[in-house]
C-alpha cells in the first residue's frame, strides 16, 4: 500500500478515527495499531506475515532471556545468537543469490566449472528495516541500556508499526516503545503539523521526485545522449532520491504525529551539507546512527591504537556495510567503498567530527566559500549515486565515461522543463526553511488565510503536476 | 479532536467545492499525460484547407508529427490508446468543422497491433479524460459504452482535479482472442470508412514499418481478419500488401524508432504533393 495511493487514503482516516475513539484504553489502541500494521503489511503479500510475526516473537523472548542473564556469559551468548540470527535472516533473503553468482563468477574466472544455480527467493518487504529494529533491541538490552518490555503487543507494534515498516525511520526501542506504553492524548498542534508534513511529503514525492524521474531514467539509448544530458540526469537523480526518500519519511513522521507519536528525524537538509561527514549526519540519519553505534564505534574503539588509520578502516567497513545494506550487488558495495574513501581526507585532516556552520551573507544567500563546499559535496554525492542507478559496474563505468567523452558543454536534452522548475523551487523552499523540521512548517504568525492558500496551492500542484504512481525508491531496499 | 475534524472537513470541502465550481463553469484542466491527444483534438476542430488528413498511433506520430505537419498534410496522429474510436472522433470533428473544404484523402497510419486495442492499459488517461465527454457520447456505440463501464472509476474521469492529475486505475486487460482487429476497431474502422465514403473522401489504411522479428506474428494475425461491411475489401488488402519490415536495430523498443533512425516522409506524401503542384 503506497502512501500516495487511494487505498492508503481510505485506510488512514479509518485507523485514525478508530484509534482516537478508543484513546482511553492504551492496550486497545495498541491492539488496533498492531492489527492495522499487520493489515498494511499483508496488503502487499500475506505470505510474508508469518516471518514478521515469528521474528517478533523470537526477539521478544530473546530480550527477556538476555535481561534475566545480564552480566553473565549467557547474556552475551544470547545476544550474539540474536545478532547472528538476524543477520542470517537478512543474509538469506537478500544476499544468497548474490553470493552464489559471485562465487560462481569467481570460480569460472579460475577455470573451475560449477553446477550451482540461484534460487527464487522473494525478499520480504521491509526486512532490512525491521531486522535492524530487532537487532538494536537485543544489543541494547545486553548492554544494559534498558529493560525489555513485557508487553508483547507494544513490542510487536514497535517492530511492525505501519508508517515505518517499509522504509523507516529505524526507530530505536527506547524512543518508540515507551511512547507505545504510555497514554496518548490528542494534541491538535501535533496532529495539524502531522497533516502538513504529510502534504509536504506528498509534494516532494509526487511533484519533485516523480517529475525528476522523467530526466533521470537510464534507458537503452543512454549512450546516444550528450554528456550534458547525462550530467544533468546525474544531478537531478540526487534531488529525485532525496525528494523521494525524505518525502516518504515526512509522510511516515506525519502519520506518526496524527497518532500522537514523535518518530525519529531521518533527514536534516543534506542538500546543504558541506562535506561528506556532514552529508551523512544529515542523510538517512536513523541508518547511519544505527551503524555508527553498532559497527563504527566498536571497531574504532577496537582499533584505537592504530590512530587515524584505525578510524579509516572502521569507516570503510561501516560504509561498505551501508552500501551492501541497500542491495545485493557489487555496485552497492563499491558505492559504500566510494563514500568510505571520501572520508579519508577528513579523517587525516581531523575534520571528520567538526560541526559545520552555514555562513550566509546579509541577503540570506550562502557565502561563496560555503556555497563552493556545498556544490562540491553535492557533485561528489551525485557521482556516487550513478552506482545506485546502474545495473552493473560496467554500465556505471560506461555512463561516467559518456559524461566526459561526449560534449558535456552542449545544451542538455530537456525531457521535462517542469522538473527543472520544480527542482529550483524545491531547493529555495528547503533553503529558506532549513531551520525548521520540514518545509511546510509555516509560522502561526502568518494569517490562517494565507497558510490555507499555501496548502491549497500545494494540493493543486500535487494533482496537476504529480507524476505517475511510481513506488518509493527505498521500498526496494 | 473536534476542532481538528472540523478544520480537516472544511479544508476537504473547499477542495471538493473548488472542483464543483470548475465543473459548473466548464474549466477544463488537463495533464501533460495525453498532451498529444489534446493537441490533436484542438487541431481537429480548426478550420483548415488540407489535402491529406493523417490519423495514427505513436509510431505514425514519429513519422508525421502532429506538431510539424500542419498544412496540406495535416497530422492528427497521437497514439494507439485512443483506439479506432478516438480516430473516428478526430475525423468527425475535422469533417464537421470543414464541411465546405473537405480533404481529398484520409490516411490512417498505424502498427497493426494498435488496431487490437480494446481500451486496455492507459485508456483512463488517454481516452476517458480527453474523450469521455458529452460532445462524444453521441458517437459512442453500445460495445464502446459497455467497455468504458468496465474501466474502474470511469465516472471520475471528468472531475477537474482527477482530470488534471495522472491518476489512473489499474485493471485487467481483456483477452485478445479476436486476432488482429478488436471489436472496437472493427466497428469504428467501418465507421471511418463510411464517413469518408459519405463525404466523398478517399480513405487509406497504411501500416507503419515494423521490426523484422515481428514478421511471423504479423502474418499469423492476418488469418483472423473479418472484412467489414462498409470498408472496401481493397483497403484491407492494400494494408496487408504494404507491410514493411526493417532491421530490428533501428527500433528503440517493440515498435518505436530511435530518433536518428526515423524514416523521413515514409509515405512519400510530400513528394506527391509537390509533384501535383
Amino acid at each position: 500500500m503506497l502512501f500516495n495511493s487511494l487505498a492508503f487514503g481510505i485506510f488512514l482516516p479509518i485507523v485514525f478515527l478508530m484509534y482516537w475513539a478508543i484513546s482511553k484504553n492504551v492496550k486497545a489502541q495498541n491492539v488496533l495499531l498492531l492489527a492495522a500494521s499487520y493489515f498494511f503489511y499483508v496488503y502487499a503479500d500475506w505470505k510474508l506475515l508469518p516471518l514478521l510475526i515469528a521474528s517478533t516473537l523470537v526477539y521478544y523472548g530473546l530480550g527477556l532471556a538476555i535481561f534475566k542473564a545480564v552480566g553473565s556469559r549467557r547474556a552475551a551468548t544470547l545476544s550474539t545468537l540474536g545478532v547472528v540470527f538476524g543477520i542470517a535472516l537478512l543474509g538469506y533473503f537478500k544476499y544468497t543469490n548474490f553470493f552464489i553468482s559471485s562465487f560462481q563468477a569467481l570460480f569460472e574466472s579460475l577455470g573451475l566449472h560449477t553446477n550451482w544455480h540461484t534460487f527464487k527467493i522473494i525478499v520480504p518487504i521491509g526486512i532490512s528495516f525491521y531486522t535492524f529494529r530487532l537487532l538494536s533491541y537485543v544489543i541494547d538490552i545486553s548492554r544494559g541500556k534498558y529493560a525489555p518490555t513485557h508487553d508483547v503487543v507494544a513490542f510487536a507494534t514497535y517492530v511492525a508499526f505501519f508508517p515505518c515498516i517499509l522504509s523507516g525511520p529505524i526507530d530505536r526501542p527506547n524512543t518508540l516503545i515507551p511512547q507505545l506504553q504510555k497514554k496518548r492524548v490528542f494534541d491538535y498542534a501535533l496532529a495539524t503539523d502531522g497533516l502538513r508534513q504529510i502534504l509536504w511529503g506528498l509534494f516532494k514525492k509526487m511533484v519533485i521526485a516523480d517529475n525528476c524521474a522523467a530526466m533521470t531514467g537510464i534507458g537503452a539509448d543512454y549512450m546516444n545522449s550528450s554528456g550534458s544530458t547525462l550530467l544533468l540526469g546525474t544531478l537531478l537523480y540526487t534531488l529525485q532520491m532525496y525528494a523521494d526518500f525524505s518525502g516518504y519519511t515526512d509522510m511516515a513522521i506525519g502519520v506518526g504525529k496524527l497518532l500522537g507519536f514523535q518518530l525519529t528525524k531521518n533527514f536534516a537538509y543534506p542538500l546543504f551539507a558541506q562535506n561528506i561527514a556532514d552529508y551523512w549526519r544529515k542523510w538517512h540519519i536513523s541508518l547511519t546512527s544505527w551503524l555508527t553505534d553498532y559497527v563504527f564505534m566498536p571497531l574504532n574503539i577496537k582499533w584505537r591504537d592504530w590512530g587515524n588509520w584505525g578510524m579509516v578502516l572502521s569507516i570503510i567497513i561501516t560504509f561498505v556495510l551501508i552500501g551492501s545494506w541497500h542491495g545485493a550487488s557489487w555496485t552497492f558495495v563499491i558505492f559504500g567503498l566510494y563514500h568510505g574513501l571520501l572520508y579519508v581526507p577528513l579523517i587525516l585532516s581531523g575534520g571528520m567530527f567538526k560541526k559545520t556552520k552555514i555562513e550566509t551573507c546579509k541577503w540570506g544567500f550562502p557565502k561563496l566559500k560555503t556555497l563552493a563546499k556545498m556544490l562540491l559535496t553535492f557533485f561528489l554525492v551525485s557521482f556516487g549515486l550513478i552506482l545506485f542507478r546502474t545495473d552493473s559496474l560496467t554500465q556505471a563505468w560506461n555512463y561516467i565515461f559518456e559524461i566526459f567523452s561526449s560534449s558535456p558543454l552542449t545544451m542538455p536534452e530537456l525531457k521535462s522543463k517542469s522538473a527543472l522548475l520544480f527542482s529550483a523551487l524545491f531547493i529555495i523552499i528547503e533553503w529558506v526553511n532549513r531551520d525548521k523540521l520540514h518545509g511546510l512548517q509555516l509560522s502561526s504568525k502568518i494569517p490562517v488565510v494565507l497558510r490555507w492558500t499555501a496548502y491549497l496551492v500545494i494540493v493543486f500542484l500535487i494533482f496537476r503536476y504529480g507524476g505517475n504512481q511510481a513506488a518509493f525508491i527505498y521500498f526496494q531496499f | 479532536m473536534k476542532r481538528f475534524i472540523i478544520s480537516s472537513a472544511i479544508f476537504a470541502l473547499i477542495v471538493v467545492g473548488g472542483n464543483l465550481i470548475l465543473m459548473v463553469v466548464g474549466v477544463e484542466l488537463t495533464n501533460n499525460i495525453g498532451s498529444e491527444v489534446y493537441h490533436s483534438l484542438n487541431k481537429s476542430k480548426k478550420k483548415k484547407l488540407v489535402k491529406r488528413l493523417l490519423l495514427g498511433d505513436s509510431v505514425a506520430k514519429q513519422l508525421y508529427d502532429n506538431d510539424v505537419y500542419n498544412d496540406s498534410i495535416y497530422s492528427l496522429t497521437c497514439n494507439q490508446v485512443i483506439s479506432a474510436a478516438g480516430y473516428y472522433f478526430l475525423l468527425n470533428n475535422f469533417i464537421t468543422t470543414n464541411k465546405e473544404q473537405l480533404p481529398e484523402e484520409v490516411i490512417l497510419l498505424c502498427n497493426p497491433r494498435s488496431l487490437g486495442n480494446q481500451l486496455d492499459a492507459k485508456a483512463f488517461n488517454y481516452f476517458l479524460k480527453p474523450l469521455y465527454k458529452k460532445e462524444y457520447t453521441g458517437l459512442m456505440n453500445k460495445p464502446l459504452k459497455e467497455r468504458i463501464k468496465q474501466i474502474p472509476f470511469y465516472w471520475a474521469s471528468q472531475i477537474p482535479l482527477i482530470k488534471a492529475s495522472c491518476f489512473t486505475p489499474t485493471y485487467e486487460s481483456l483477452p485478445r482472442d479476436y486476432g488482429l482487429f478488436s471489436p472496437i476497431a472493427q466497428t469504428y474502422l467501418d465507421s471511418i470508412a463510411e464517413l469518408c465514403k459519405t463525404n466523398d473522401i478517399r480513405f487509406r489504411l497504411e501500416p507503419v514499418p515494423m521490426k523484422k522479428s515481428s514478421y511471423k506474428e504479423m502474418l499469423d494475425l492476418k488469418q483472423h481478419i473479418k472484412y467489414m461491411p462498409q470498408m472496401d475489401a481493397a483497403i484491407l488488402t492494400h494494408f496487408f500488401d504494404q507491410y514493411t519490415f526493417l532491421e530490428d536495430s533501428l527500433f528503440l523498443d517493440h515498435s518505436h524508432f530511435y530518433k536518428e533512425h526515423i524514416p523521413q516522409d515514409y509515405l512519400k506524401l510530400i513528394n506527391f504533393t509537390q509533384s501535383e503542384l
